[in-house]
């Protein structure tokens, strides 16, 4: 089984109500966000003037960059499929990609917050929330879940249930019969990487001029992974040894040198 | 020396300090009290503070009222906005009313105590101080610990110094600090002595043990948890009616510990099913927002430059009661001014209108907005048309500048996207590529003003072809050949010339109409107060429907047959015109033959300011914004300022609350019943089903925010009329009126807030319906027969005509301080063309202001969004941004007030609306103006 969502441009008319639900839903705090709309154009293409919108949120990848480079410590964690009733045991660190449903989800309990699995996320559908840092953590990082609470008790996810155009369909990918698999075989297309295969699970469908610009405008590339995984690595040195530091009131000169490079790594961004 | 238990003592000072917080008045801030203060300094070492104390009051002509407008600034309205809430949860939760207030009453119940009627929020200093001093005196010292450390020592910090930067004056500096060194388990050495030698010297040595407690380190709050629950599991209320928009989609609200969490629509609702719009889902902020209003405020300082101080609802009601009636003796009841807005104006606007018996009433949603549209198709079809356009079903939408997409109302976009979805052509004439032109089969990219002429070359195309439906023309319309000989002159090529478009284009939108004629809907619009000259333009899309006898049929203009709901409201009297500013004196004749209901804006403003034919003296605003809705603010100010009384009722601050003298806080459409919303399923081919649904709340008021009905019938006791009251409550109003449907608030409840019934097919012309394509009674009243295309006023060289729209995530200015709402579009960007903004050397992003054609320059500056799809003559930007009352924490100076640079006024001669759209602009960057090349 695979999730995924469909968001149908052709219907699409950029209001945010997805936006505004998903807020109210999980009290994402202002400025951060778990989906978005972008506007697009309006702007001359091959095709005519075109405006469109890009209603982002994670896309549950195939094979997630984000997921590989969590550095916290793994855990064994027993996953069941909700139909068939099977289990499945597997190790991961405090993010994961579900073996039953493909969803993508976080641990926040067990989440450093060194905002790794952030950077590696080329679509941006990650965000470290300082305010929930903790004696374990700089933050904990949020993202779509695809609502997956909701899922669970048979709701619809918040931004598909208020989407005021039915314009976003939410379903299992790999059920040939579902509406999101056949709006995959009329043409719906994933904003995949460049020069790269992530298998990205929410869907765009839309006319030749729409599509056009939102694949102009929001291919993304893979993240610089060599950046992304020595922070991870430092994050994971440095966190509990600055904790330690902090208990004995000294930060040693490697300590220090090390926060330094991360900090430089922030401003980079 | 005191000889009463320590725990006695402990209690009383916690009461102390509570009793200093409370809202400042002369029958416990006397001298009295100020000598046990001044003791307690002086005991604590503090008497500089308490001398800075003494040495303020003692200088003041009216020290209470100075505490009073200082108390009101920091605590409750403040400006530039209110200082320090003192409510707990705002700093934990970032929210009244978050969890934290939940934690805090639960706290209270859990040691056997509760709140009163009359209280305040639970998390309020006051209550948690007087919480604090009632456990002790039970000796609950390890309750009092753990109250200090889990619910008041975590927002206290912020709370104190938020205080200490932002007051005035000394005494609430000193009260916080007084309270921070009793009960902050860190002491700074804040006055001139130790916590330890106060505790002796006040007697209080036999209590260290519990109070050193209270000093002793101990474990932080309890953190909520890392991941939020969701809203499945909270608790359903049902009956909520939306009123972030007025198109009033049915809600339901998910409500957790008495705190509203989220929005829905109703999934029973036959309207807007489970889909509510970005507006509809912030909904909950709105009614959190800490700047809302909250009690009833009087203003000590100027109009327009206010000092509110806070004050009793019988102060303020007794204030207006007498305020107006003195208007009404003195001048006579066309002495009061209204300008209501949104479905609580209602019931005032028709207690003064009937009751008081004043014509002086304006209605932003008629003279500003759609009041033009109405009546032009009365002037043609009868009726009103509202946007009952069958877009689901229809095969070709014609839209005049609407721009569906930015401009959301949800069963509205339903029908939209079901159209587009069925293959309807969509054609849109609109100068900028909209969010519904790019949509669009055909943009029509026409030029300001024009758009009569381009309807008018549509129609003598179809006439002249042969392409009218001429069995409809021949069985239900009225002058086909007066019209068809008034618009004989406009063929394409003239049309092409005027409209800036080519001909090829007119004639393949004419085609495209005739040949999916009579299944096209031809949009009447909504916001249509544009250019002076609409009233001519709307009858153009009325007669258009006409010839493509597009009425009543699949697809075509057709008004769904919902249920009937009897009104409840102040009776009507008999009419007089003796003072209606409408009516020329002389010889008996109407001004604006075709205005809406109510009188034209700019004859009230014109009589208020000038005293001429009579004077207007007393202005009344409830639910409106005339500032940043009526074009020309000085001239809005000016009438402010005549008078000798404003009183507001209003929801928010806004612009225009900071000229009222009285401003009363009014419930939300989320705490009180009122507004009936009845309807169909919006999709007309669907079963035919009619809806009733009342507005019922979700939540209690907070604070001391009061309905419409007892506002309007407090002010009408003291204005004399207490026996022309219709109905004593809100819950009477709305029962008596659904009683006319065999309906009740109970019965609604019970049916889960929507009452189902089954409808009527909607098809089918009535007998009696005509079409007055030429119309005598507006030519015997001066006008053209048939609809006319007057020019408006080219652009001044250097300037682009200024037009706006509606973003999607704001309700004009009033949703502005909605955080969310405020994240998801900062500000409003000004559109202008790519080959312009090359020539100007702008590029994406960069900061204008602007100035005008009268020489008014805007307030504040926005970014600038360069596209192609605008055109040259013109820029545009969303409306509604750039508040200029700092009592809106976040709306305040958000990108341009487009009102403000709308300052030459356009009066439609028939409806006597204001036209916004005839103002010019150049753009201001780095203190540059720059001219736009024609």
């Amino acid at each position: 089984m695979q999730y995924g969502m469909i968001i149908d441009l052709e219907r699409c008319v950029g209001c945010h109500a997805c936006t505004i639900a998903c807020r109210a839903e999980w009290e994402v705090p202002v400025p951060y966000q778990r989906n978005w709309v972008k506007r697009l154009g309006p702007t001359m293409t091959d095709d005519g003037m075109a405006a469109t919108y890009y209603p982002g949120l994670c896309n549950h990848c195939d094979k997630p960059p984000c997921v590989d480079e969590c550095p916290a410590d793994p855990v064994e964690m027993t996953f069941k499929d909700a139909k068939s009733g099977k289990t499945k045991t597997m190790e991961v660190a405090a993010t994961w990609k579900d073996p039953f449903d493909g969803t993508v989800q976080v641990d926040k309990g067990r989440c450093l917050g060194c905002g790794a699995c952030a950077d590696a996320c080329p679509y941006g559908a990650r965000y470290v929330d300082p305010a929930l840092a903790d004696d374990d953590s700089e933050g904990k990082v949020d993202k779509c879940t695809y609502c997956k609470p909701r899922v669970e008790q048979g709701l619809q996810p918040a931004c598909v249930q208020t989407c005021i155009a039915d314009a976003r369909i939410f379903g299992d990918l790999s059920d040939p019969n579902s509406e999101v698999s056949q709006y995959v075989r009329k043409g719906a297309k994933g904003l995949e990487v460049k020069d790269g295969h992530i298998g990205p699970n929410s869907r765009y469908f839309g006319n030749k001029k729409d599509m056009g610009l939102l694949f102009a405008d929001y291919t993304p590339e893979l993240a610089d992974m060599g950046s992304v995984k020595r922070r991870a690595m430092m994050a994971s040195m440095v966190k509990p040894a600055m904790r330690k530091a902090k208990d004995i009131g000294i930060l040693g000169v490697a300590g220090a040198m090390l926060v330094k490079t991360l900090s430089e790594d922030n401003e980079k961004k | 020396m005191s000889t009463t238990e320590p725990s006695e003592d402990i209690s009383r000072v916690y009461r102390f300090l509570s009793q200093c917080m409370q809202y400042p008045d002369a029958e416990w801030l006397n001298h009295e009290f100020l000598n046990v203060l001044y003791n307690l300094l002086g005991t604590l070492g503090a008497v500089e503070e308490g001398a800075a104390i003494k040495k303020e009051l003692d200088s003041a002509e009216d020290y209470i009222e100075d505490l009073q407008v200082e108390y009101t600034r920091l605590f409750i309205n403040g400006i530039p906005h209110v200082i320090a809430p003192p409510y707990g949860s705002i700093y934990i939760d970032k929210s009244l009313q978050g969890a934290f207030a939940g934690d805090t009453l639960a706290f209270y119940r859990d040691k056997g105590f509760g709140m009163n009627d009359d209280a305040d929020l639970p998390d309020h200093l006051i209550h948690e101080l007087e919480f604090l001093s009632l456990l002790v005196e039970e000796k609950d010292f390890a309750g009092e610990q753990e109250f200090l450390n889990k619910l008041f020592r975590p927002w206290y910090e912020k709370f104190h110094s938020k205080v200490t930067e932002g007051t005035h004056h000394p005494y609430y500096r000193v009260v916080v600090q007084l309270i921070d060194f009793l009960l902050r388990r860190k002491t700074k050495m804040a006055f001139n002595l130790t916590r330890r030698k106060f505790l002796q010297t006040a007697s209080l040595a036999a209590a260290s043990v519990p109070l050193s407690k209270v000093v002793s380190a101990n474990t932080g709050v309890t953190k909520a948890a890392l991941d939020t629950k969701g809203t499945a599991g909270d608790k359903t209320v049902v009956g909520g009616i939306c009123e972030m928009c007025f198109w009033r989609c049915q809600l339901v609200g998910k409500v957790r510990d008495g705190r509203l969490m989220k929005l829905e629509g109703n999934p029973k609702s036959i309207d807007n099913g489970t889909s509510i719009c970005a507006r509809g889902n912030a909904g909950v902020k709105l009614l959190y927002d800490v700047d809302r209003l909250k009690y009833p405020l009087k203003n000590v300082g100027k109009r327009g430059a206010p000092k509110w101080k806070k004050i009793s609802w019988k102060e303020a009601l007794d204030e207006c009661g007498a305020k107006l009636k003195n208007t009404v003796d003195k001048y006579g009841p066309q002495g009061i001014c209204v300008f209501p807005h949104g479905s609580s104006a209602k019931y005032p606007m028709h207690y003064f209108e009937r009751a008081v018996g004043t014509h002086n009433v304006s209605e932003a949603s008629f003279f500003q907005c759609r009041g033009i549209r109405d009546t032009a198709y009365l002037a043609t079809t009868g009726k009103p048309p509202g946007e009952k356009v069958d877009m689901a079903n229809t095969k070709v939408m014609f839209f005049i500048g609407n721009h569906l997409g930015e401009n959301v109302h949800v069963s509205h976009i339903k029908q939209y996207i079901k159209g587009l979805q069925n293959g309807a052509k969509l054609i849109v004439a609109d100068p900028r590529f909209s969010a519904a032109a790019a949509k669009a089969d055909i943009w029509v990219q026409i030029k300001p003003g024009t758009d009569t002429a381009y309807m008018l070359a549509i129609m003598n195309y179809l006439v002249k072809n042969n392409k009218y439906d001429k069995a409809f023309v021949e069985d239900y319309t009225e002058g086909f050949e007066e019209f068809a000989e008034a618009i004989k002159e406009w063929t394409l090529e003239k049309a092409a010339k005027e409209c800036d478009i080519p001909a090829g284009q007119i004639k393949e939108v004419a085609e495209m109409l005739a040949a999916n004629a009579p299944h096209v809907a031809i949009h009447p619009g909504r916001h249509v107060s544009w250019y002076g000259n609409d009233f001519q333009r709307q009858r153009a899309l009325a007669c258009l429907t006409g010839i493509l006898g597009a009425y009543y049929v699949k697809g075509g203009w057709v008004p769904a047959k919902g249920p009937k709901v009897g009104k409840v409201s102040w009776a009507k009297g008999e009419a007089d015109h003796t003072y209606d500013l409408n009516i020329n004196h002389q010889d008996g004749t109407k001004q604006y033959t075709n205005k809406p209901p109510g009188t034209p804006t700019e004859l009230i403003r014109d009589c208020a300011i000038s005293g001429k034919p009579y004077p207007i003296k007393s202005c009344v605003l409830w639910g409106q914004n005339p500032l940043q809705t009526i074009p020309n603010q000085e001239k809005m100010k000016d009438l402010f300022l005549a008078m000798d009384f404003v009183m507001c009722v209003d929801v928010m601050p806004t612009d225009a609350t900071a000229w009222a003298d009285i401003l009363l806080p009014e419930s939300s459409y989320l705490e009180r019943y009122d507004y009936i919303k009845k309807g169909t399923q919006w999709d007309l081919s669907k079963k035919h089903q009619q809806f009733i649904a009342a507005r019922m709340p979700l939540v209690e008021p907070m604070f001391e925010r009061k309905d419409q009905i007892y506002i309007t019938n407090e002010i009408a006791k003291r204005m004399g009329n207490e026996s022309k009251i219709p109905v004593q409550t809100i819950e009477e109003l709305v029962d008596k009126s659904l009683a006319t449907a065999n309906l009740s608030i109970e019965k609604l409840k019970a049916e889960d807030g929507i009452h189902i019934q089954p409808g009527k097919d909607p098809y089918g012309i009535p007998e009696d319906f005509t079409v007055v394509l030429y119309n005598e009674d507006l030519v015997d009243d001066g006008h053209p027969g048939a609809p006319t295309y007057k020019a408006v006023p080219d652009n001044p060289e250097g300037f682009a005509r200024l037009l706006y729209g509606r973003t999607p995530v704001h309700t004009f200015n009033r949703s502005q301080n909605n955080v969310w709402l405020h994240n998801a579009m900062p500000d409003n960007p000004v559109w202008i063309n790519n080959e312009v903004a090359a020539k100007l050397g702008l590029i994406d992003g960069d900061t204008v202001g602007f100035v005008n054609s009268e020489g008014v320059e805007s307030a504040t500056t926005t970014t600038v969004k360069v596209t192609a799809g605008i055109r040259k003559d013109c820029v545009y930007m969303y409306h509604g941004y750039g508040s200029a009352n700092p009592a809106l924490s976040i709306g305040h100076g958000t990108g341009v007030d487009d009102q403000s640079l709308i300052t030459k006024l356009a009066v439609d001669p028939e409806t006597g609306c204001n036209g916004m759209r005839n103002n010019f602009v150049k753009l201001i960057k780095d203190g540059r103006v720059l001219d736009i090349p024609a």
